[in-house]
């Protein structure tokens, strides 16, 4: 059976359009070529010393 | 050849000059992302919407460069009634390309249509509302704001979702189904909407069908879903499912889920901006009550208004008239008093006149008693005295009294001739007070000598007495015409008219007594 309670919780806001521009900005995830370009990135770093 | 990333030429170990990128990665998650937007694309003709979402945000995980991709993403979202979603990833894309996107095209459709964007965004608003409703457990007013939701955005599923939540809630199992039918029909295998179907069967298994209420009208509880042709909810019961279905996945790819597909030409509908012009009809509907306004303010406000500003004017002017009429009755009657006083005042002006000559009467008749009784007693100079304030030549004098005067006067005339002697005198050497005093007592017994006389009024007009001068000088005039002193000062009148000082009359006198001292003989 159903509970309603924790079906309730699944249901999320719906974005209204005063919040369409903060939406776009929040959806700039990352791709796999951003994620590479990272690692580069990191790699590229000289090593910590490790005393 | 250029980076896929950047657009930075490529080296010849196959890596970027700009990013640094091994291309064959790239190309890798190029090719994946190709892969997840073809499964999603096969989804969404399926139309398993949320199956395709999911296959969509995979592919631009590996590559948020697949416009395709992020096109279709927001067709599936405005079809499941997200329209600010949609919105959204089509924003992002037409940012990343800018020409021959269709994203531009589906924006500039969707923004075109400003009442049906608010009526959208009411309608997410009113959801959010809804859901606080439906926490609460306000489950009536939950369910009022979800059928104007669903009216307003009629493909919104998380709205259809949460209608069935709360009909399952209070029982109403059939209105429920019908809410989660609505759903597969717009998201063939939306898993929430399945499991809430599973829940419901299990339900009525266990409690059998006749423990729910047999919703008959429940047509009515819930908006048709497409305002273009597809009826209520009833009618498409009677479709097959599978076939509409398919038919509205068709008409999705068409629109432009495979974007290569999509032109200027093709049959695109998002929404109904180009079937209903609601700014015209808003204009028309302004113009059309600022008419009947103007013409009803003309045809039944202003006569009854005209009308109360003319009886308002009639009562004004009959008030007017009114009180117009008392204060000419006031006037005439104040006129009447007026007159009667006049009356009086003449009446009483008339008393005393005559009261004024019975003095003088009585003044007269004691003078001439006391120069009468000093005259007999033998007493000559008395009696010349008492009678030299009598004029003799008086008319209101009588005849008698004259007669006695007379006699008196023609027995003393030795007495008498001093008096003129030493008037002449003091003239003479400009005493005119004395002159006055000695010629007053002559002349009054004596009216008849015009030279006394004249030197009287001369002596009058000296000291400023123009009015008794003139009165003698007219006396002269009438008496003596013929006489040389007639007519010899005719500006004395004049004089006393202009002349307001005693010293320009003390001048003139001086004048003229020199004339009169040495008349022509």
């Amino acid at each position: 059976m159903i509970n309603f309670d924790e079906e309730i919780k699944k249901f999320k806001p719906a974005a209204e359009m005063n919040q369409l521009e903060d939406t776009i900005y929040k959806n700039d995830f990352s791709d796999v070529a951003d994620v590479l370009i990272e690692v580069m990135k990191q790699a590229q770093q000289p090593p910590q010393n490790k005393e | 050849m250029n980076c896929l990333h950047c657009g930075a030429p490529v080296l010849i170990n196959n890596v970027c000059s700009e990013c640094g990128l091994k291309q064959e990665y790239l190309i890798r998650a190029w090719n994946t992302s190709l892969y997840y937007y073809n499964e999603g694309l096969s989804k969404a003709k399926n139309r398993d919407l949320t199956g395709a979402e999911e296959a969509l945000k995979t592919s631009l995980r590996y590559s948020k460069l697949n416009i395709d991709a992020r096109n279709l993403l927001g067709l599936v979202y405005y079809e499941s009634g997200q329209v600010v979603e949609a919105l959204m990833e089509w924003v992002i894309s037409s940012n990343y390309q800018a020409e021959e996107n269709p994203a531009v095209r589906y924006l500039k459709l969707v923004q075109g249509n400003q009442n049906k964007l608010s009526a959208y965004d009411q309608a997410a608003k009113k959801y959010n509302l809804t859901l606080h409703y439906v926490k609460q457990k306000q489950d009536d007013l939950a369910l009022i704001q979800l059928k104007r939701i669903l009216s307003s955005n009629p493909h919104f599923v998380n709205a259809y979702l949460l209608l069935a939540l709360v009909y399952m809630r209070a029982g109403s199992m059939e209105k429920a189904k019908k809410a989660l039918q609505r759903v597969l029909k717009i998201d063939r295998y939306n898993p929430r909407a399945q499991e809430y179907l599973d829940a419901i069967d299990q339900s009525e298994k266990q409690h059998g069908y006749s423990s729910y209420e047999a919703d008959e009208d429940d047509a009515s509880d819930l908006p048709p879903m497409d305002a273009d042709g597809e009826s209520g909810w009833e009618s498409e019961e009677e479709l097959d499912g599978e076939e509409t279905a398919k038919r509205k996945i068709r008409e999705i790819i068409e629109r432009g889920a495979a974007a290569e597909d999509v032109g200027q030409d093709s049959n695109l509908e998002i929404g109904s901006y180009q079937e209903i012009k609601y700014g015209k009809h808003n204009v028309l509907y302004l113009c059309a009550g600022l008419v009947l306004g103007v013409a009803a303010m003309f045809f039944l406000i202003m006569p009854n208004r005209i009308k109360e500003v003319r009886n308002e004017n009639l009562q004004l002017k009959s008030s007017y008239s009114a009180e117009l009429a008392s204060k000419n009755e006031q006037i005439a009657n104040m006129q009447e008093k007026a007159d009667d006083l006049q009356t009086k005042i003449d009446e009483l002006q008339g008393t005393i006149g005559k009261m004024n000559e019975a003095n003088n009467g009585t003044s007269l008749d004691n003078n001439l008693l006391t120069a009468l009784q000093a005259y007999m007693t033998g007493d000559r100079e008395a009696a010349i005295a008492a009678l030299g304030s009598v004029d003799l030549s008086n008319t209101e004098l009588s005849e008698s009294a004259r007669a006695c005067a007379q006699t008196v006067v023609d027995n003393c005339a030795d007495i008498l001739d001093p008096y003129r002697s030493a008037g002449m005198t003091a003239f003479s050497a400009e005493n005119y007070a004395e002159a006055i005093t000695q010629l007053k007592v002559y002349c009054n017994l004596k009216p008849d000598d015009v030279e006394a006389r004249y030197n009287l009024a001369s002596a009058y007009k000296s000291t400023g007495d123009l009015a008794s001068a003139n009165a003698l000088f007219d006396d002269i005039n009438k008496r003596f015409p013929d006489s040389e002193y007639a007519n010899r000062d005719e500006n004395a009148s004049t004089e006393s008219d202009t002349s307001g000082s005693t010293e320009s009359g003390t001048e003139a006198g001086g004048t003229t007594s020199t004339e009169h001292t040495m008349p022509e003989e």
